[in-house]
């Protein structure tokens, strides 16, 4: 291996590195007090979900689950939801999965906001569509441990930055599916509206979401599922809950609370995963 | 088809071929960019006494002590000891302590921005009490303090400093990820806010937040530890709340019987504090990368030449 063929074995080197470290992290700091603002809403939800959720008492929690669980999915999984769930409470992780779950329905909620509007432009728009789609796939191939610490710089440590970390990961599937959703609809859906003299705006609306429909909430079912996965990543910033159990265990070795904990997860996302699946296919 | 067969035989042979032997030395690095100077030091003196070595892989001490107690790691140079006993009792005999990389090399404590400290005359951790506001960025009325993530050494003394001294009736410390945590703090500290962190020198933390000028240790009052003779403290005396640590190589006990020389080479050798103090400042600097420590390393090799090589005899 002596041969010296690659262009650094000539001492030939790209200074970005250092560039990126002495430029953009310093305006990183001083940007703070902007994305500080930009975050209030979030925090705004986060906080009153995570409150909500962990002031509702335990059995109308259960009841609250039970119902969508049998309106969507019969007696058999709501059963499997019961017990799902008062395991959750009998190893001691009630409060930390309604935090999770705060978390979560924040994250999603804010990729709806976001992602909805968005995708609708990219299926109005082809240069939209071509400008989005690197961005989308950079935003679900890019280790998340690269923007966790500038995440933490501008938002600063805790669970928003931690749903702010989670958004930028779970937000390109519903972009994806609110425009392929839109693109799919037959062109004479399309033609028949305007034929009655419905205006571009009400097309959309009463006729092209409607039809999108069931691809859009395909997306936020996995927005969804990507926004669970998410959680232990989260909580290297400091974000609370599950994830911060299976953190502290990593760190520990704590073979039984990372099980535990790794459980609780998985609870979630099947209950989480089968209540949207059927709502997609009703 | 046919070629495509070849290369991939080829590539396979080559890869084969190129496969490290069973006869390295599998050797780990601390995960903190500061102790990766030793390592490098390290290794190529082990090279330099004819061992194949691994490129060392950066993990937690937990994980190291673990995998080196079961035989999968054969050594690091990072041990922390008093931090890391307790890692060495765990592993029962299995591994042990040999030489001193940097005697008393280790600081650690608790710090605050000086600009806080002097206008709240903060000079010890229970001072912070009164001004728990002050470093709260939460609202739950407790200081926010960047502490260990769950799995260091100190994160057993912090909670035992939290237990005896009943810190956590007004501190809270972050649970999250070291470097994350810090990112925080200096963004809080750049933007005028009071910090309140633990850390260690050497160290990449007090070379982005000055001490002395910027940041000051303060005292914490723990029954364990005396007062010692600091720079850059609130008092010239303080009670830092952890012994000075010393450096030294851990490695596996079978290891060290099945080759003696290596233990007789770690017992000999030493990096003085002020090498690897004005090494961790390059990095500050920005020469971080792998190939910047490893040209560090070669250099202080090439200046301590007869030092480097009586370790070798």
């Amino acid at each position: 291996m002596s041969l010296k063929l690659a262009p650094s074995d000539y001492e030939i080197y790209l200074p970005i590195a250092e560039w990126i470290e002495k430029n953009v992290k310093e305006w990183l700091f001083t940007q703070r007090p902007l994305f500080k603002k930009l975050s209030a809403p979030i925090e705004t939800v986060l906080n009153s979900l995570d409150s909500l959720f962990n002031l509702i008492p335990f059995p109308i929690a259960i009841l609250i689950f039970i119902f969508f669980a049998y309106r969507t999915n019969g007696l058999k999984f709501s059963c499997l939801t019961v017990i799902g769930l008062v395991f959750i409470d009998l190893v001691d992780l009630w409060s930390e999965s309604m935090t999770t779950l705060a978390m979560i329905f924040t994250a999603v909620i804010f990729c709806i906001i976001i992602g909805i509007p968005l995708g609708i432009l990219s299926s109005r728009s082809k240069t939209f569509e071509i400008i989005m789609r690197p961005i989308l796939d950079i935003m679900q191939t890019i280790p998340s441990f690269v923007y966790l610490i500038p995440v933490v710089m501008l938002f600063g440590i805790g669970l928003t930055p931690g749903v702010v970390a989670t958004i930028i990961f779970a937000l390109p599937p519903i972009i994806r599916l609110t425009n392929l959703g839109i693109r799919q609809v037959g062109k004479g859906f399309k033609e028949a509206g305007s034929s009655l003299g419905l205006t571009k705006l009400l097309i959309l609306i009463k006729i092209e979401m409607p039809l999108a429909l069931k691809t859009i909430m395909a997306g936020i079912n996995q927005t969804l599922m990507l926004a669970l996965s998410m959680v232990v990543i989260a909580a290297l910033i400091g974000a609370g809950g599950l994830g911060l159990t299976v953190y502290v265990a990593l760190g520990r070795l704590d073979i039984g609370s990372a099980v535990i904990g790794g459980t609780a997860i998985v609870i979630l996302a099947i209950i989480l995963d089968r209540i949207t699946q059927k709502i997609i296919k009703a | 088809m046919k070629y495509l067969k070849n290369l991939v035989l080829v590539l396979l042979t080559l890869a084969i071929s190129s496969a490290s032997n069973a006869a390295e030395i599998k050797m780990a690095k601390a995960n903190w960019d500061t102790g990766y100077f030793q390592a490098e030091v390290y290794k190529q003196a082990l090279e330099k006494m004819g061992y194949t070595v691994a490129e060392p892989k950066a993990m937690k001490p937990s994980v190291f002590y673990l995998a080196a107690a079961a035989g999968d790691l054969d050594l690091w140079v990072n041990g922390w000891f008093g931090t890391h006993d307790g890692y060495i009792s765990e592993a029962k005999g299995k591994v042990k302590a040999v030489g001193n990389v940097m005697a008393k090399g280790g600081l650690q404590g608790y710090l605050v921005d000086k600009k806080t400290a002097d206008k709240h005359g903060i000079k010890s951790v229970m001072d912070i009490k009164k001004h728990a506001k002050q470093f709260d960025s939460n609202g739950d009325g407790k200081a926010d303090m960047v502490a260990c993530p769950p799995g260091w050494g100190c994160e057993k003394q912090i909670s035992k400093h939290f237990a005896e001294l009943g810190l956590g009736e007004f501190i809270n410390p972050i649970q999250a990820d070291y470097s994350a945590s810090m990112a925080d703090a200096i963004a809080k500290f750049k933007n005028g806010k009071s910090v309140l962190f633990y850390t260690w020198t050497p160290n990449w933390t007090v070379g982005a937040l000055e001490l002395g000028k910027d940041i000051v240790w303060i005292e914490v009052p723990y029954s364990q530890t005396k007062s010692v003779k600091v720079s850059n403290a609130t008092k010239s005396k303080i009670n830092m709340g952890f012994a000075a640590d010393d450096i030294r190589p851990a490695a596996n006990v079978d290891f060290l019987k099945a080759n003696p020389k290596v233990e007789k080479m770690l017992k000999k050798a030493s990096i003085p504090l002020a090498d690897i103090a004005a090494q961790n400042m390059k990095m500050n600097q920005g020469e971080k990368s792998e190939r910047a420590i490893k040209k560090h390393a070669s250099a202080w090799i090439k200046a301590n030449q007869s030092t480097f090589d009586s370790w070798l005899k």
